[in-house]
């Protein structure tokens, strides 16, 4: 559930515990009302009638609350190789599930700074040490993966270092316990 | 959460082109990854 329709929710049906009157700090329960929940209610509702429909009790049950907290983690990887003549190297990064990626660098360095080519994606550059790939200090989305193409096309081998640094974010929603709200009747 | 690399081999005719500043277009790249992986 994202933020967005945790604020939705929480508007459009406040069942905090002091939107209910509940005073005291909520109990864990573990109360079953998924009987007598009638169609078009809410699965937060539920009723519970005696034999001759007399309600008995409401049951509130709260699943979500709001957000939450952000976890920030900071990555820097290298990779050092040796191309061949004519031998090009394919460097990927995949930003892992569930994270959104804040890029700070990705390029690659000859020893010698020469101008060489790298693609990166889907575009090709001339690269010199001085440049900043298109994306820097965006977020970008989850499992999405960076490629980067170095060609070396130097008639003899070169070593080449690429790098990243970036941050990782990750937005966790914390679930409270559900929790039971005895409406009197 | 690391970097990965894979190595191929590129045609001489690739690198002569972008010895001559001609664009290599993404997708060669990709078939001469692909054409590496099948040898």
């Amino acid at each position: 559930m994202t933020a967005n329709k945790i604020d939705w929710f929480m508007r459009r049906h406040d069942y905090r515990p002091e939107a209910i009157g509940l005073t005291e700090p909520p109990q864990e329960s573990s109360v079953d009302i998924s009987s007598g929940i009638s169609p078009g209610i809410p699965s937060d509702i539920g009723i519970r009638l005696d034999r001759t429909n007399q309600l008995l009790e409401e049951l509130i049950r709260i699943h979500v609350h709001d957000k939450i907290t952000e976890h920030d983690i900071d990555i820097s990887d290298s990779v050092t190789y040796t191309l061949s003549s004519s031998e090009a190297a394919l460097v990927t990064y995949t930003v892992p599930p569930n994270y959104v990626m804040l890029l700070r660098e990705f390029f690659t360095s000859l020893r010698d700074d020469t101008t060489y080519y790298v693609y990166l994606n889907d575009e090709i550059f001339q690269y010199n040490p001085d440049m900043s790939f298109p994306g820097m200090g965006l977020a970008i989305s989850p499992q999405v993966t960076f490629k980067m193409y170095v060609l070396n096309t130097y008639g003899s081998s070169q070593t080449y270092s690429t790098v990243i640094n970036a941050s990782l974010r990750r937005e966790v929603y914390w679930l409270y316990p559900t929790y039971s709200y005895k409406k009197p009747v | 959460m690391t970097l990965n690399i894979k190595k191929f081999s590129i045609p001489p005719k690739m690198v002569d082109k972008l010895k001559k500043g001609e664009e290599l277009p993404h997708v060669d790249l990709d078939r001469a990854l692909r054409e590496a992986d099948l040898k």
